[in-house]
């Protein structure tokens, strides 16, 4: 029934973290049960509620949300810590956005379940009053770091970021856009201000291993690479630190693995991206190895003196 | 011994408290994607939420709307598709602004697939043109006129309604006709063009400051539709014809 098809090879990625540890004593320390996440994962769904018809070619017949959520829930039955999330351009490419303007979309993610998703440029298509009539619908969040809304009737409707609590894990997510200036009908965006997403990740990083969060994902609607020297997600990954995984969108790569790319400090971040039009559903399952905390241990030092 | 205890651990508060922030757990991933297609079972309560949308969506797109005489396709310099198109937006940007308007244009590249012969419905018009472009009136000086020429001529992907071209071998313009008439430089002409390429779309960066005429408060989706029920409604077919109005001359 389930065709899990062999495009989407295994990878094992090594982890990072470990070997400031080496050298002390931890042996008595308490090491808890590994715990483990997995992230399911979706960008540019464009509207394609149903399956490709009939005649689109190599297309037909793929995708569909009646589809996709089935395998969701049977990723839920099986696992414990799950997070869903997408990457933006959930509106336009069917009549259902042209007749219903998002409703349906919005309503069926958040039948889903999905945690968050970020914005694309694309979302914007019926303009700012148009993704606000929307929002309604919607029971997820709408992360964006680098678009301020303040002047605009968006205001206070998104968050940079957020960080969802699954089992012991803490797992901070933030989202980054796209330059919407000549993508985007500048009446469809208005005053909404685009703002350095290299400097937003870094400060939203910062933010997130403050709050001590196991892992740091980037939705990214950046797009994956370009030739010249616009930002993308392999240029993001190779200027910031701290980034464990950057899902993306806005080019409709589809990518067999995870691209691993060197931080500027050397450590391994993961960008996945699953095509368009929820063709694939990403998945990246982590196991996390967890260590006592060096508060506790001070508490612990407190309590012999 | 109990003192040299405190100062072992003393000595690890230390180490921790001046040593960078350490990361507290450490991880290996394993990814492996999912192919979604129709031969896995529909979830019901999604279904269910889809059904009365559907509804309304398959009741609107199976419309009826008209015929094609053959399939309507694009290719580069003069296409059937791409006249057609032009020359229904020429009509239909006359018809909503209440004048005539002198020319019609469209890049081949907004013309996603052909329109293929025989019964037309609403949602071939949606694969046409999915986007949700408007039209706007524009009104050309002598010089933007000619840079819509030269474009034509350099990129070989726009379709003009109502003129004709002559080119020289090297790709300049030599000749131009517009309605029957010699080019005429000390007047201006009006233009119906998507929003899209009005404001610089494709590479049209020159209509960015042509005069706004009028912004016309149609969908271009709708405006095609409507020029196919009526033509429809007078017996007619949707057609075009290659018929030479780009000419290269030595």
């Amino acid at each position: 029934m389930i065709n899990r098809r062999s495009f989407l090879r295994k990878s094992l990625i090594g982890g990072a973290g470990v070997s400031l540890l080496a050298g002390l004593p931890l042996d008595s320390w308490a090491e808890e049960k590994g715990v483990k996440l997995t992230v399911l994962h979706t960008n540019d769904t464009h509207s394609r509620i149903e399956p490709f018809p009939e005649g689109s070619g190599k297309l037909s017949g793929l995708g569909g949300m009646a589809q996709r959520a089935t395998l969701i829930k049977k990723i839920r039955a099986e696992e414990e810590n799950v997070l869903l999330l997408d990457a933006g351009d959930i509106f336009q490419g069917t009549p259902y956005f042209n007749y219903f303007g998002g409703e349906l979309e919005y309503k069926l993610m958040s039948e889903m379940g999905y945690d968050a998703t970020t914005l694309g440029n694309h979302d914007f298509d019926n303009g700012l009053e148009g993704l606000k009539k929307q929002l309604p619908h919607a029971r997820f969040d709408f992360l964006i770091a680098n678009y301020d809304f303040s002047d605009t009737i968006l205001k206070d409707n998104f968050k940079p970021y957020k960080i969802f609590n699954k089992g012991a894990l803490k797992i901070g997510v933030f989202g980054l856009g796209i330059e919407l200036d000549g993508l985007v009908p500048n009446v469809n965006y208005g005053k909404t201000l685009y703002l350095d997403p290299v400097l937003k990740a870094k400060g939203m990083v910062r933010k997130l291993k403050d709050e001590e969060c196991d892992l740091i994902i980037c939705l990214s609607h950046l797009g994956y690479a370009y030739e010249d020297n616009t930002i993308s997600d392999l240029k993001l990954a190779a200027k910031v630190d701290g980034i464990d995984l950057i899902i993306g969108g806005h080019t409709h790569t589809f990518l067999d693995k995870p691209t691993v790319v060197k931080s500027p400090s050397g450590n391994k971040v993961l960008i996945n991206q699953v095509g368009w039009s929820g063709i694939n559903l990403g998945r990246i399952d982590f196991n996390f190895h967890r260590k006592s905390k060096s508060k506790v241990t001070r508490s612990e030092v407190v309590k012999v003196s | 011994m109990w003192k040299k205890n405190v100062l072992f651990l003393l000595s690890l508060i230390f180490l921790f408290s001046c040593s960078p922030k350490i990361k507290k757990t450490s991880y290996k991933s394993n990814a492996q994607g999912v192919q979604v297609n129709k031969g896995i079972e529909a979830d019901s309560a999604i279904s269910a939420m889809v059904k009365p949308y559907k509804k309304k969506v398959d009741a609107e797109m199976h419309q009826y709307i008209g015929k094609a005489a053959k399939t309507l396709t694009v290719q580069p310099v003069e296409s059937t598709l791409g006249n057609f198109v032009a020359d229904l937006t020429q009509e239909m940007g006359s018809a909503y602004l209440g004048q005539s308007v002198d020319l019609g244009a469209i890049t081949i590249g907004g013309l996603r697939t052909p329109l293929t012969e025989g019964p037309l419905e609403v949602e071939d018009i949606f694969e046409l043109m999915p986007f949700e472009n408007t039209i706007y009136i524009l009104r050309l000086n002598a010089q933007q006129l000619r840079e819509l020429f030269d474009y034509l001529v350099k990129h070989k992907n726009l379709a003009v309604s109502n003129s004709v071209v002559v080119t020289s071998r090297k790709g300049e313009v030599k000749r131009l006709f517009i309605g029957g008439q010699p080019f005429d430089a000390n007047r201006t002409y009006t233009l119906a063009i998507s929003d899209y390429l009005a404001n610089g779309g494709d590479k049209m960066r020159f209509l960015k400051d042509a005069e706004r005429v009028k912004k016309l408060n149609v969908l271009y989706r709708d405006a095609i539709i409507e020029y196919i029920r009526k033509l429809d409604a007078e017996g007619k077919v949707a057609d075009a014809q290659i018929e030479g109005r780009v000419k290269i001359q030595d």
